[in-house]
């Protein structure tokens, strides 16, 4: 659906009459908190009191835009995911709209999986999740952080975290020696990327760089993901990389 | 910020993932890559209104109807954009690869959604087989001014073969790269059309021969209208893979009927001032015409690249339209296969074209000596999915609850005007003797029927899937305002806090 797709901000979807449009689409986004999934538009209109014809044509750009969902037979509408922008507690669980802004921008530039990870409290935690390009296994990243390229680059950039007291082979190409491990995570911080080639899956490889934030502390990464026969940090794609995660600085 | 919605969004913030992730149905496809200007490149490529705008230009200038030829062009594009009307009440409300297919199913149910799909395969397979004919005639004629004289059948087999495999390779290669490569081809051949017209000397009628039509001039100009503008809601197979498809497919379905009118009333009325006999002789008649060599060539090279847009247009919509029938298993599920990068629906688009190369060289051996009869039938079918679309929103938008008086006029009004048109063209039909035309709106209402018995004895299961679109996803949710689940028929549905209490669901046979 259209969840992640954000509003320019050159847009007008209300039209000329702003303040006024924008209490009654608040107006209907609390009708819906209130009756719960399922009200129909002419409950919602008649809820918030605005004018039936009036409230299916802004209901149709609530929708277009992710602050409702319509449900799967279209009779009625969800609280869409966007609505928790509206709050301005941008949690890590809610990334901010200028994130979602930069993430889509750089997904139309390429065709891999494109995900942003906080390593906020020393965890890996996936914030943006690239909806076209599902990260198969997502959570053995987390668990196995030197088996992929974002678990590497936390355990070089992020102090305090360190490797699994048993480094688990997940596949033939897994490092599982300490001392070649200790190395790579010294290159990672000089080179600026982390790289994983089938370490975690057969046939996938990946590359991260960090993200920063303000202060130009490692805050998260920004992961790539492929197959293993097209991704490769070639130099036009570390580009690529670095320079989007030079544009997501701040915004985690 | 009111109470229950700051509860709501404080909720989400607290809210774990919970059960599985729920997706749409047509998630395979390359999601949000089209931009307006892409739909509307291919909307307008699939109309290919260059071409439509010389043949108009012929018709208005040497049969000669005047003012009322551009009066009655100009009325038919107000019917056609009411039907857009009824159109954009589903592309407001959902994103479908099956466009008119899949809206019928949301208003009247499998049977007479199996008959749209029907009609429109119909449809744009007729249009994609014509103008592939028309184009590969066009690029030998370019081949003989350029003093490439190639006569006989074999020549135009191998070009038309070889234009259906370009075309199939560009839609495989990928759905922006094909949307923007039509636009451009598009737009160069309408602007090198209208600047001839607009700086051709006033002529006199032109000598061209025109093929006898068996409808008095104006409904003939009506219908030849109508079917000039065929595909301008093709841009609604492209919902699913769209940025804001809700708004920017609406917005497309409107706006792509309103420029081609625009477009076919000036090459009308340019016709009247005698401005179009040039480019009419110089397409129809080449050299012979009295245009120089090089108008010829101009002309005949922005015809081909129309027809190849035309070609391409039509190859883009009806792979989406099989591959959303493969998704429900209506049709073989081979057609739901996408390319692991690429993301395009390659069977489906290879199914297409592989059927378009072969009625085109069916059409030129065999029925290019008629083509009223064949163009009757695309037209039959076009005008039985329309008029299925305005009774579809009617039904759609009073289930739903969200109909108002306009919309219930508008659907009224094109329904009824559908179904005259039909009845009328199906008498007139049996009057002169031309059963081809009714035999083929019969066979198309009962497609629906036997389709549905066919499917019931062979593939059950997809009675229950017909009609996909994009569903909400379990992401596109606020997290904490209801769960996603499916339920005994892999139907989704939300559920409050992952427990009992569902929306209501329609069920529709």
């Amino acid at each position: 659906m259209t969840a992640h797709v954000p509003i320019r901000s050159s847009e007008t979807p209300f039209g000329g009459r702003q303040p006024h449009a924008v209490q009654k689409a608040l107006g209907m986004l609390e009708a819906v908190a209130r009756l719960g999934p399922g009200t129909t538009a002419k409950e919602i209109a008649a809820f918030a009191g605005v004018p039936p014809a009036t409230a299916y044509r802004m209901l149709n750009l609530l929708v277009a835009d992710g602050y409702l969902v319509r449900v799967p037979d279209l009779s009625g509408f969800a609280l869409g995911r966007r609505t928790a922008e509206l709050a301005q507690a941008a949690t890590e669980s809610t990334p901010s709209e200028s994130l979602r802004d930069v993430m889509e921008d750089l997904r139309g530039c390429t065709r891999f999986g494109l995900h942003v990870a906080s390593f906020a409290g020393s965890r890996l935690r996936f914030v943006d999740q690239d909806p076209d390009h599902e990260i198969v296994a997502i959570t053995t990243l987390s668990k196995s952080l030197h088996a992929n390229a974002i678990g590497k680059l936390m355990l070089a950039h992020v102090p305090g975290v360190c490797p699994d007291a048993e480094l688990r082979r997940l596949t033939e190409f897994t490092m599982c020696d300490r001392e070649s491990l200790a190395r790579e995570l010294r290159d990672i911080v000089s080179l600026g990327y982390a790289q994983e080639c089938q370490e975690t899956r057969l046939g996938r490889a990946a590359l991260a760089v960090p993200v920063r934030d303000s202060s130009s502390f490692v805050v998260g990464g920004l992961y790539l993901h492929g197959s293993a026969a097209r991704v490769q940090p070639d130099p036009d794609l570390v580009r690529f990389l670095v320079d989007g995660s030079a544009r997501l600085t701040g915004l985690l | 910020m009111t109470s229950a919605l700051r509860a709501a969004i404080d909720r989400a913030q607290d809210a774990e993932p919970t059960g599985d992730h729920v997706r749409s149905p047509l998630h395979a496809l390359g999601r949000r890559q089209l931009s307006q200007l892409d739909l509307i490149g291919q909307s307008l490529s699939t109309i290919a209104p260059a071409t439509g705008m010389v043949f108009i230009a012929l018709w208005m200038t040497v049969s000669d109807p005047g003012v009322g030829g551009v009066l009655t062009i100009a009325a038919t594009t107000g019917v056609v954009v009411l039907v857009a009307l009824c159109i954009t009440q589903f592309t407001r409300r959902l994103a479908a690869a099956g466009s008119l297919y899949s809206f019928v199913f949301q208003g009247l149910g499998t049977r007479a959604a199996l008959v749209t799909g029907t009609a429109l395969i119909v449809g744009y397979l007729g249009i994609s087989i014509s103008v592939l004919a028309q184009g590969a005639r066009t690029v030998l004629d370019i081949g003989e001014l350029a003093g490439l004289y190639l006569p006989g059948t074999g020549p135009w087999l191998v070009t038309a073969t070889v234009l259906g495999g370009v075309v199939a390779l560009i839609a495989v290669r990928g759905v922006r790269f094909a949307t923007r490569a039509i636009l451009v081809v598009e737009t160069c051949s309408l602007i090198l059309i209208v600047a001839t017209m607009l700086v051709s000397p006033a002529g006199g009628p032109a000598t061209t021969e025109l093929p006898v039509s068996p409808l008095s001039l104006l409904p003939f100009l009506a219908l030849m209208t109508v079917l000039s503008m065929a595909g301008f809601e093709s841009a609604a197979f492209f919902g699913p893979e769209a940025r804001r498809p809700l708004v920017t497919v609406s917005r497309t379905v409107i706006v792509t009927p309103l420029v081609v009118g625009a477009l076919f009333v000036f090459a009308a009325a340019a016709s009247l001032t005698g401005r179009g006999s040039l480019i009419v002789g110089a397409y129809f008649d080449g050299v012979d015409s009295g245009a120089s060599w090089a108008v010829v060539l101009a002309v005949k090279t922005g015809m081909a690249c129309s027809w190849f847009a035309s070609t391409l247009g039509c190859a883009q919509a009806g792979s989406r339209l099989l591959y959303s029938m493969g998704v429900e298993r209506v049709l073989p599920s081979a057609l739901a296969r996408v390319h692991g990068t690429l993301r395009t629906p390659y069977p489906a688009v290879v199914a297409f074209v592989a059927v378009s190369v072969a009625g085109a060289c069916l059409y030129t051996l065999l029925a290019d000596a008629d083509s009223s009869v064949f163009d009757g039938v695309v037209e039959i079918a076009l005008v039985a999915a329309y008029t299925l679309v305005a009774v579809a929103s009617l039904r759609f938008l009073h289930r739903i609850g969200e109909d108002t008086a306009w919309t219930r006029s508008a659907a009224v009004f094109v329904a009824l005007l559908g179904g005259g048109l039909l009845a009328a063209t199906t008498v007139d039909g049996i009057v002169h003797s031309l059963l081809v035309v009714p035999a083929a709106l019969v066979v198309l209402l009962v497609s629906g029927p036997v389709w549905r018995s066919v499917l019931r004895r062979l593939r059950p299961q997809s009675l229950a899937t017909i009609g996909a679109f994009d569903t909400v996803e379990t992401t596109d949710l606020l997290p904490g305002a209801g769960t996603l689940v499916l339920d005994e028929h892999g139907r989704p549905r939300i559920v409050t806090g992952g427990t009992a209490e569902p929306e209501s669901s329609g069920e529709r046979m």
